[in-house]
């Protein structure tokens, strides 16, 4: 696998955990 | 292994900082948090529940939707929109979606090109616009983030002063979420504009966002 594959996906899986974490956070402190 | 670090080391570098910078705002955060408990007769907490609070998760979330919300209109406004001059806008007469020459689809499309430009159809359609539609859901996405936790940390707050909570949309209208969603809007608009316009005379030498050096002010589009 390439280095920017890598990279890449890496963010989008960042940027997934990181919206569903302040999203959960949010809804369970209601 | 030094190649990896070389051919990434812009992404390294501002993930590096983005890390740096989000510890150092969690640190700030709940020191600044527990004075305010202090001050007002509550108990302070420690710093992983800080970490799972609304106070944390509204201050994060909407510093992100402004991010994502001046690339998404960056993206897509400078489809449209010119500046003359300006290294950040296309050349004068390619304002639009361009000819399929010139983004080498269809029958100009490559070997090369990427599986879904060859496969056409609305899989192309979709690929022509991926990048704006995936700054514009996370930019959606982080505002959405921002009003939730948002609501449950004003809510907080007021139960803590014997207040009223606010409903969902009560709290969208409210002053504390359109204060919080503006002045980061703000900031991000005064930024763009200053660059589109700034880079018109000014110059960088050996930066992408800049003309080359000895490129005259007149000259639109070019990239160092």
């Amino acid at each position: 696998v390439s280095g920017m594959r890598i990279v890449f996906v890496a963010t989008l899986v960042f940027l997934a955990a990181g919206l569903g974490y302040l999203i959960v956070i949010g809804l369970l402190q209601r | 292994m030094k190649t990896f670090v070389r051919e990434n080391s812009l992404s390294l570098f501002f993930g590096g900082l983005f890390l740096a910078a989000l510890i150092g705002q969690s640190v700030a955060g709940l020191a600044e948090y527990n004075e305010q408990q202090l001050a007002s007769g509550l108990q302070p907490t420690s710093y992983l529940p800080y970490l799972a609070s609304s106070d944390f998760a509204v201050d994060v979330a909407e510093n992100w939707q402004s991010e994502f919300l001046q690339f998404f209109l960056y993206v897509t406004a400078t489809v449209w929109l010119l500046q003359k001059g300006s290294s950040e806008s296309k050349e004068l007469d390619k304002a639009g979606r361009e000819s399929d020459e010139d983004q080498q689809i269809g029958p100009h499309a490559s070997d090369e090109s990427p599986s879904w430009v060859h496969s056409g159809g609305w899989r192309l359609r979709v690929y022509s616009h991926s990048l704006g539609l995936v700054m514009g859901v996370i930019f959606a996405l982080s505002w959405a983030a921002q009003s939730i936790a948002g609501r449950a940390a004003f809510n907080a707050q007021q139960l803590s002063q014997l207040q009223d909570p606010l409903g969902y949309w009560e709290y969208v209208g409210s002053p504390d979420f359109w204060s919080r969603t503006l002045q980061n809007w703000q900031s991000e608009f005064l930024a763009v504009a200053s660059m589109a316009v700034l880079a018109i005379y000014l110059r960088e030498r050996g930066s992408p966002e800049s003309k080359p050096v000895g490129v005259p002010h007149h000259a639109t589009g070019q990239q160092g």
